[in-house]
């Protein structure tokens, strides 16, 4: 073993690789979630083509088309307000990036609201063909943007405590990333859902 | 590098970033509209399919590389446009 061999810090913990630095470690966490991104992504997709597997292209004439598109719209606009956030937390503008985070919270918190109005006035049953693929697909995506606005209110909640200085931004810069991952997967799932006959 | 200056830059930058998400923003609400009517007007379920499809993945394409960044997936600096 040579002297520049690693050693164990006194409290056990991995210590720190030499190369490991500040730049390195955000190039791995930036890799690590685009992982992430890619097998939950399979996921969606897996959930996707059970919908044509089960019921083909069509979809019920009840589908409110209306709400698909309120839906769809708010969860865009939110992708907008997540970006110009995470752009002025990322130079130094904390005031307004938490204001466009807030904004943020608010419209998943919509999304949210609108996908439970959906469910209590769908007009088809759980154990329909479509019916499965409607309540899985918006069930599983729900969840995810429920996550997304709970973790966006911890970082906002940190951001306004200051943990967030410029340079050091990867929290909320990760957390707007998972953010606009939703929203792609929701532009799959509308015109899946919603559109397609 | 001032501090003047740099902040004159920062805010340069932060400027050219939210004017960057106005135009994607724009676009994603163009492609969705587009969607709509041509899942209302197009009578081909083919052509539906094919017409959706390329137009979702317009969406998801504009996402991933303004929003998301993807070209700095193998990047470490966190600074963007």
């Amino acid at each position: 073993m040579t002297t520049s061999a690693v050693t164990a810090t006194p409290g056990g913990e991995a210590p720190e690789a030499p190369h490991a630095s500040h730049v390195n470690r955000i190039a791995v966490n930036r890799v690590g979630l685009w992982l992430f991104f890619f097998s939950d992504g399979l996921l969606f997709a897996a959930f996707a083509a059970s919908r044509f597997y089960l019921h083909g292209t069509g979809h019920p004439p009840e589908v409110k088309q209306w709400l698909g598109l309120a839906i769809t719209a708010v969860l865009l606009v939110s992708s907008l307000t997540a970006y110009r956030g995470e752009t002025a937390i990322v130079h130094g503008n904390l005031r307004h990036g938490r204001l466009m985070l807030l904004a943020t919270i608010l419209l998943g918190a919509a999304f949210a609201v609108g996908v439970g109005i959906e469910w209590s006035i769908a007009e088809w049953a759980p154990s329909d063909a479509y019916g499965t693929s409607f309540f899985s697909m918006t069930g599983i995506h729900a969840m995810h943007v429920v996550t997304g606005v709970i973790f966006l209110i911890v970082i906002w909640v940190r951001a306004g405590k200051g943990h967030f200085p410029v340079g050091n931004t990867w929290p909320v810069t990760a957390m707007v990333m998972y953010w606009h991952f939703v929203d792609v997967v929701w532009v799959f799932f509308y015109p899946t859902l919603y559109l397609v006959r | 590098m001032t501090t003047t200056t740099r902040s004159i830059t920062r805010r340069a930058a932060e400027a050219a970033g939210q004017h960057l998400g106005l135009q994607v923003i724009a676009l994603l609400a163009v492609l969705t509209a587009w969607e709509y009517v041509i899942a209302v007007e197009v009578s081909s379920v083919g052509l539906i399919v094919l017409l959706l499809s390329v137009m979702a993945v317009g969406k998801a394409a504009a996402i991933i590389a303004y929003f998301m960044h993807l070209p700095k997936a193998w990047h470490g600096e966190e600074e963007h446009e």
